[in-house]
């Protein structure tokens, strides 16, 4: 079954085509990687995902049903989930106060006679969450008291209370030293299988490491879609993306 | 000396009030202070104890929209006068019985609240606070020229407070009526505390922080702005009763930008985002306009200048100043 697809989907800015007849199935389970140089489109594509632009034209899918009209929270609501390139959290909240905000979303958010701690279900998943994010013993810190690796991580995990059948990661290991990396990406791993992840990122080591299958965005159209393998070995990735400017960097 | 380190809700606190379960105390000693002053002083200033109640009640709902969803009103005082008249014309020109006429004042205040929400939050920041200041000026032009139903700008007098009945005591005694006020802000306050600790209490404040976040993990965002607009508007139609009760008329000027702006002075000074800001506000700024017309006619310009004073050094408030540490204060 496809998770999440798009036909035909695009999106001008003026007269930038940032996004040009993007055709994606992403099937129950997978995982895809999107990568792309600065400018492909990846972020684009993602708000357009996510229901936080509006297409131009084409056609958006999740689970079989048409959510291109939708705004943002319904389509949450039928189980898309999705992180910020650039953390997006409630900074006066405490990082139990954000996970709970997401993982009540689904159940009793809108109750206004007994306290937000109070439903039993709801805090579990909360404790849930927190362990095995890593972040239990930093439940009681407002979010802007934690470092940016920290951060990084509650985005992911706001994005896991909720529960989403395809969750849309964007740039989750970006500005993380090696050992936050190392233990994002493994974090990834679990999840992976359990829930559709769709991927964008720099790193394409994680983006590889990950991923069922690539999709290659260059200015706004899709230039390739295979298994990792073939993508590592095709020659126009190399022109456009992993040049020999990249290596060195990662060495 | 610094307080113990402690973390909760409102973030590492090391002032005064976080040096441990001071809040508890002083909120009691608040409430001896005022059960037993109604008793030494003059029947006056239990008026004016009554009106810092019902101003207080009219600044916790707009807390509501301030301090936990993030959108600074300038329209709230519609509500209160929208409470006030309804209630007076219902029993002034309808002769309907007070219980029912409060009832209904109070449901107005929440209707109009409804319609002035759909036309406001088309808006968010400095439009928002426009739109409400717009829409507030134009209740107050309905008041004033309305005159066959809102009296014009005479307003409506000669309302009388109820007789309960069971009571033994007239709630025309000023002391009798403060009693009964304040039983109502308990009420209303204990309430309050109850919705902004409750799921949806915690989305407004999620939605304040980060309203795009919020639309991603699955809250429509406008419903919950929208009902927290419709609540605000019930408190300020309940502190038009209290205040049409208190006064025994109601006036056009009840509706215009002065009350929404000591209303919204009294969030801002007490400390928006908390249960007791705004009553500590409602304390200050009450009682300081009594004073300041003594002494002129400008309270104006005295209101924009407190309102500059707290902005710049103590932007949280009294409440966030004293949960501040020394440190942080001297920053």
């Amino acid at each position: 079954m496809t998770a999440l697809a798009a036909e035909g989907l695009s999106k001008r800015f003026a007269g930038l085509m940032a996004v040009r007849s993007v055709d994606l199935a992403i099937e129950d389970g997978e995982c895809r990687a999107i990568i792309g140089p600065n400018g492909a489109g990846k972020t684009t594509l993602f708000h357009l995902l996510s229901g936080v632009e509006r297409p131009s034209a084409g056609r958006i899918f999740l689970c079989g049903q048409e959510v291109t009209r939708d705004p943002p929270y319904t389509r949450a609501h039928k189980g898309l989930g999705r992180t910020f390139q650039i953390s997006s959290l409630f900074g006066k909240l405490t990082v139990e106060e954000n996970v709970l905000l997401a993982a009540q979303v689904k159940g009793a958010s809108f109750a206004m006679h007994r306290a937000a701690t109070s439903y039993g279900p709801v805090m579990e998943k909360v404790e849930r969450v927190l362990e095995e994010g890593g972040l239990a013993h930093k439940r009681s810190v407002p979010v802007r008291f934690l470092s940016h690796g920290e951060q990084r991580q509650l985005e992911l995990l706001l994005a896991l209370a909720a529960e989403p059948r395809v969750l849309l990661l964007d740039e989750p290991t970006a500005g993380l030293s090696e050992a936050e990396r190392k233990s994002m990406t493994a974090h990834l791993a679990r999840i992976r299988g359990s829930t559709t992840i769709v991927l964008v990122s720099h790193d394409v080591d994680v983006a590889f490491a990950l991923a069922d299958r690539v999709t290659v965005l260059h200015l706004g159209e899709v230039l390739l879609e295979d298994t990792v393998d073939a993508v590592r070995q095709d020659p126009r990735i190399t022109d456009i993306y992993l040049g020999e400017e990249i290596e060195p960097q990662r060495a | 000396m610094m307080g113990r380190l402690q973390v909760g809700r409102a973030g590492l606190r090391t002032g005064f009030l976080a040096r441990g379960g001071w809040a508890l105390p002083l909120g009691l000693a608040a409430l001896a202070v005022g059960i037993l002053l109604p008793f030494f002083v003059q029947p006056f200033f239990v008026d004016i104890m009554t009106r810092v109640l019902v101003f207080a009640i009219l600044a916790i709902g707009l807390n509501l929209l301030v301090g936990y969803t993030g959108l600074p009103s300038l329209g709230q005082a519609a509500f209160l006068a929208m409470g006030a008249y309804t209630l007076a014309i219902l029993i002034k020109r309808l002769g309907v019985g007070h219980l029912p006429a409060a009832l209904a004042a109070i449901a107005a205040a929440g209707l109009l609240g409804a319609v002035f929400g759909l036309i406001a939050l088309r808006a968010r920041g400095a439009t928002f606070l426009l739109i409400t200041l717009a829409l507030a000026q134009s209740a107050w032009a309905i008041a004033f020229t309305w005159r066959s139903v809102t009296g014009g700008d005479d307003g409506i007098g000669g309302l009388t407070r109820p007789v309960i009945g069971f009571l033994p005591w007239s709630m025309e005694d000023a002391r009798v009526y403060y009693f009964l006020v304040l039983i109502v802000f308990l009420v209303l306050l204990w309430a309050f505390r109850i919705l902004v600790r409750s799921p949806f209490g915690l989305a407004l404040q999620g939605i304040r922080d980060n309203e795009l976040r919020m639309r991603s993990l699955g809250y429509n965002t406008w419903l919950y702005q929208y009902v927290a607009f419709i609540v605000a508007a019930l408190f300020g139609g309940v502190a038009g009763v209290l205040r049409a009760y208190l006064t025994e008329a109601v006036t056009p000027g009840w509706a215009e930008v002065t009350p929404s702006a000591e209303a919204l002075l009294m969030v801002i000074m007490g400390g928006p985002g908390t249960i007791v800001g705004p009553v500590i506000g409602a304390a200050i700024v009450v009682p300081a306009g009594q004073i300041a017309n003594f002494f002129t006619n400008r309270w104006m310009i005295v209101l924009g200048a407190i309102y500059v004073v707290v902005v710049l050094f103590a932007p949280g408030g009294i409440v966030g100043w004293l949960r501040r540490g020394p440190a942080e204060k001297r920053a």
